[in-house]
């Protein structure tokens, strides 16, 4: 309330001399200041992606698929040593390089499937009640229907549609199914900020729609764009995992997720000697949701200042 | 001066009654009235929606490159008898007028559903030429007394769990906040063995996922058994959805917690309890808005929980279908799907128009 | 002498979160004796609201009790802190305990409170009918029904309105409480819709009427107008002169930014600037001849109450912002946009003085050093 008030009184003087480029600052100011936490926590994985890069490319870590060797007899399932940190598989390859492989190639398939699903969303849950009238009806009404629609069940389908199945198609199905609920809360948050003063303000003053998009509600629906990228990488991980695990995944041997590591393990599953091989790549994508979970949470913190207060 | 203002003052009175008038009018009225027109209307805007999701069911599958209907040239190489081969090609293209523009395939295939609940005939090795419409009916209940329960519990679970901490964030309470979040954040397949592994291997609980499970009979001894596969996926369906919901829940709490009336009501005198209850009832109500979304999650988890823990559900029936291309069954199985999703969420929407007097009858949403 | 009512004396209270510490509220003293109408003016952000709710006993919660002390009607309200840090945690229970009783004892009975932002006081999904049952029922412990079956002895009274009610009759009390909507010109079939179906106004009115039900001592009222327009503004300020005339509450504490308001309807006003109380005057010396500079900005930038009357004004509001109260100066707080300050102002906080020789006028403000 107060925040909004502030707003309010802080407007005159910067109508007075608003040009694109200040507004654009102001917008970026906004962000910078609001933001740290995320920015900081986004750093982080841009560091941890950049980190599993380099790791990737040691000669030794380098090939997902090389069969080791501890002399001249192939090292096949080996339990967790000091050379093999999580062991090894029948193949004798190497589970924590394969893990490396499939951490690095599954958050490079989640920012992809993310960006996908996202950009769906902002095209129905944004541009929708902005340009209002017919298009926000039907913006809402597609989204309706995808709503009901059985969007699990019908991405598994597509994929066993599919001959051949590369990563690139996969992530498309999962992409392109997956932004129901992503719009829908979009939309609902752009039309509570349509409805907050603010904005009826610039309204009255005769600002174009345009300028209210860009001054006003990008910053808020900015963040909210962001978490919802968030959850929907969360998401994204998640399906290819279940797909490839189901075997339904890019099954070549040059894009390894970690699904595909699960579904390339499928035989050892629930067996008592070998939790090394089946555990880890569960574990792995549970600690990458978590740190999307964090972040996200951070995120609707800001949209929440009540739940800032700490004792 | 005095006088223009109580003319004011009974101006607004004037109009308030007759806004009270009409006001009363639409309370004595309001089961006949206005529930029934936010019944109907939902009803034909789900009807609406149901149709245009069973017709790209139906279309966006032949928009994918591999023709799903390629499956009719292969039945010779499924050890189908050829009778039925016959039988099965001869049906088909009477059903869905193959060689037909794909609008008349279209329009055979809603003219069967919709007059004949007819979808066709499976070419399933096990039962061959049998009616897809008798082989998916049988499967739905295993699916509903899972995903059903799932629903309710882990909306009222997940929403305490949330509200609770975000009550009071103590310590002790926000550990069990993390744990739930955590297990919330396992996908589900894999999960589904870890929880396997500790039930069945380790515990003995539950019997191994390769015994199948029998089918219904009014037997208690049937029935012990069809129970005894029954907890995992529901635990399991559980401790994976709980965690979505206290998230929303938490943040609901400490929103309404520091809202306006709860400092109202504290400033009038309220004992702790009754702001208590104020808030978990004000901080579950848009909660409900997210249980559309989350029923559809529901069973799409279920569906793919089936196959990997053995649960004769309507998954089991489908991702059977998916690996040998049964195309009739396919769609059978997806419009069965989204009808069940479609009732679900027109319940869920009439219940909500029941409990929260806010929401403006036959208004949009969003 | 009158009969005082409410003692303020040295309270402060600040917001603590992850954003810091906000000394919204530094240490503000005055007393209010009964029949005052008193004033709390001051721009947007001073404390005024903050002050209110420590006024209350159980501040918001983001709001902590720091020290100073709260008399209402000769009861305390606040346990002071414990110097020692390990007695802090016995301290919170004993003053949680307090909270609970002056809640039940003191609000509503003795002080009634209007909050700022009362468009969202009432419960949503609560018919008011309904919700003011509840109110009666946690104020008196068992709830209002239709009728009694058992014997005499549950009957249970309370004043409402000034007058004797069996508040286990659901009937008897919708009645009174009926009548004294009625009072504030609410019809009383707002008694059957949800808070969403009445105006702006109206739920004013409904709050003020709820915070009035047993006629309190004093009254306060957190900026009452601020969300209304001018019409209904007028009605509400006439809701209040009311209220006085017919002897529902005699005190009230009118919390606003908007001056002509306050002259219209107060005999008194303090004047807070970033968290403290920079002079306590009476409402006609504050707008005819203002003491503290801060006092004088205020009132020079409002056009109508130019001491002469001319029509030449400065309009100008005063230049610059208050200070940050997360890191409120060790100086005079209005140093910064002061054009009388010397140099003393910016090393000590300048006590109170009171030019006019008694104690009904004053200010802190080295100029009024003697
Ligand atoms: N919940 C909060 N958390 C942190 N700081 C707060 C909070 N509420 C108010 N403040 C700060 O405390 C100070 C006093 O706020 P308060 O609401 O008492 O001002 P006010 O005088 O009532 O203003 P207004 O006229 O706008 O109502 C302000 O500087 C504000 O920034
Ligand atoms: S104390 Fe000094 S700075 Fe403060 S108001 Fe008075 S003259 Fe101005
Ligand atoms: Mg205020």
């Amino acid at each position: 309330m107060t925040f909004e008030k502030k707003i309010l009184l802080e407007k005159p003087e910067e109508q007075e001399r608003s040009s694109v480029s200040i507004m654009l600052r102001k917008v970026f100011q906004a962000i910078k200041l609001r933001y740290k936490t995320q920015f900081t926590l986004i750093m982080g994985l841009v560091v941890l992606v950049i980190i599993l890069e380099i790791l990737t490319k040691i000669p030794r870590l380098s090939d997902p698929f090389y069969s080791y060797k501890i002399g001249a007899s192939y090292a096949s399932n080996l339990p967790p040593s000091w050379d093999f940190w999580l062991g090894t598989d029948t193949g004798s390859h190497d589970i924590f390089v394969m893990i490396l492989h499939g951490t690095r190639n599954s958050i490079y398939f989640g920012i992809g499937c993310a960006l996908l699903s996202t950009t769906l969303a902002i095209l129905l849950g944004v541009f929708g009640p902005f340009v209002g009238g017919k298009a926000d009806t039907l913006s809402s009404f597609i989204t309706n229907i995808f709503m009901v629609f059985p969007q699990l069940p019908f991405i598994f389908f597509i994929a066993s549609l599919m001959k051949t199945r590369s990563w690139v198609t996969v992530m498309i199905i999962i992409g392109s199914f997956s932004w129901p609920w992503a719009a829908r809360s979009i939309r609902s948050q752009v039309l509570t900020l349509r409805e907050r003063n603010f904005i009826k303000v610039s309204k009255m003053s005769a600002l174009g729609n345009m300028r209210i998009a860009f001054s006003e509600v990008v910053p808020n629906v900015l963040t909210y764009i962001l978490l919802v990228f968030c959850i929907s990488f969360g998401i994204g991980i998640i399906t290819e995992a279940g797909i490839s695990m189901l075997g339904l995944g890019d099954q070549g041997q040059n894009f390894i997720t970690l699904g595909f590591v699960m579904w390339y393990h499928e035989p050892y599953n629930m067996s008592p000697h070998y939790y090394n091989i089946w555990i880890s790549p569960g574990i792995v994508l549970v600690l990458i949701y978590l740190v999307f979970f964090v972040i996200q949470s951070s995120f609707i913190n800001t949209f929440n200042p009540r739940t800032r207060e700490n004792k | 001066m005095k006088s223009i203002e109580t003319n004011i003052l009974e101006e607004e009175d004037s109009q308030t009654k007759t806004s009270l008038i009409k006001q009363r009018t639409t309370t004595q009225k309001f089961i006949s009235n206005s529930f029934l027109r936010l019944v109907v209307t939902k009803l034909i805007f789900y009807f609406i929606i149901f149709f245009i999701a069973i017709s790209l069911a139906f279309l966006i599958p032949r928009l994918v490159p591999g023709n799903p209907l390629d499956y009719i040239n292969q039945l010779g190489s499924t050890g189908l008898p050829p009778s039925y081969q016959e039988q099965i090609r001869t049906y088909m293209e009477q059903l869905f007028g193959l060689d037909q523009p794909i609008w008349v395939q279209y329009w055979r295939f809603l003219e069967a559903f919709f007059l004949h609940g007819d979808f066709g005939l499976s070419i399933d090795l096990d039962t061959p030429g049998q009616p897809v419409m008798d082989l998916i009916l049988p499967t739905l209940p295993y699916t509903l007394m899972v995903a059903i329960p799932t629903l309710i519990i882990t909306f009222f679970l997940g929403n305490l769990i949330g509200a609770w901490v975000g009550y009071n964030e103590t310590k002790p309470r926000k550990v069990i906040y993390y744990i739930v979040l955590t297990m919330g954040a396992a996908p589900f397949y894999w999960f589904a063995y870890v929880l396997a592994t500790i039930f069945i291997t380790q515990l003995q609980l539950f019997p191994p996922l390769s015994t199948s499970v029998p089918n219904f009979a009014w037997d208690w001894a049937v029935l012990e058994q069809i129970f005894s596969h029954f907890w995992l996926p529901l635990i399991l369906l559980i401790m994976v959805n709980t965690g979505g919901w206290s998230t929303g829940a938490r943040s609901m709490m400490i929103y309404e917690r520091g809202s306006g009336y709860i400092l109202y009501s504290q400033k009038l005198g309220f004992k702790e309890s009754k702001l208590r209850k104020y808030a978990y009832r004000n901080s579950l109500l848009p909660q409900f808005t997210g249980l559309n979304m989350n029923f559809n999650n529901i069973i799409g988890q279920t569906l793919i929980l089936e196959v990997v823990l053995n649960w004769p559900g309507l998954g089991k029936v489908m991702i059977d279908a998916f690996s040998i291309n049964d195309y009739a069954m396919i769609i059978g199985t997806f419009v069965i799907v989204i009808f069940i999703i479609v009732i679900g969420n027109f319940l869920i929407d009439i219940s909500y128009g029941l409990l929260d007097p806010r929401i403006r009858i036959g208004g949009q949403e969003g | 002498m009158a009969e005082l009512v409410l003692k303020v004396e040295d309270i402060k209270g600040y917001y603590k979160g992850s954003f810091g510490t906000v000394h919204a509220v530094d240490g503000v003293t005055f007393d209010i004796y009964k029949g005052d109408i008193l004033a709390i003016a001051g721009e947007s952000g001073c404390g005024k609201s903050s002050l209110a709710e420590l006024l209350t006993g159980s501040p918001m919660p983001m709001l902590h009790y720091e020290s100073g002390q709260v008399t209402v009607n000769e009861i305390p309200i606040y346990i002071p802190k414990p110097e020692d840090k390990s007695k802090l945690g016995k301290w919170r229970k004993e003053q949680e305990k307090l909270s609970n009783q002056t809640r039940k004892d003191v609000l509503c009975k003795i002080i009634g409170y209007v909050p700022q932002s009362s468009q969202d006081s009432l419960n949503p999904v609560k018919k008011i009918r309904k919700f003011i049952l509840d109110v009666m029922k946690q104020r008196v412990g068992t709830k209002p029904k239709k009728q009694i079956k058992r014997s005499k002895e549950d009957i249970k009274y309370d004043t409402l309105d000034g007058q004797k009610v069996r508040i286990n009759f659901k009937e008897e009390v919708l009645t009174r409480v009926r009548e004294h909507l009625e009072k504030l010109g609410l019809s009383g079939d707002v008694l059957g819709r949800y808070p969403h179906e009445l105006s702006g106004g109206m739920k004013q009115r409904i709050v003020i009427g709820i915070s009035t039900l047993w006629n309190p001592l004093i009254l306060i009222a957190d900026e009452p107008t601020s969300a209304l327009d001018v019409t209904t503004q007028k009605i509400l300020i006439e809701t209040f002169m009311h209220l006085r005339e017919m002897g529902i509450v005699e005190t009230i504490v009118y919390i606003s930014h908007d001056i002509p308001t306050l002259a219209q309807i107060c005999n008194k006003c303090i004047v807070m600037y970033a968290g403290k109380l920079v002079e306590f005057n009476s409402m006609d010396n504050i707008i005819h001849s203002p003491l503290h500079p801060y006092s004088q900005g205020l009132i020079h930038s409002i056009a109508s109450f130019n001491p002469d009357g001319s029509a030449e004004t400065d309009l100008n509001s005063i230049p610059g912002r208050p200070p940050n109260l997360r890191d409120p100066p060790e100086g005079c707080r209005f140093y910064d946009r002061c054009n009388q300050r010397m140099d003393i102002c910016k090393e000590e906080y300048p006590p109170f003085f009171s030019p006019n020789g008694n104690d009904s006028s004053r200010v802190a403000c080295w100029l009024y050093k003697k």
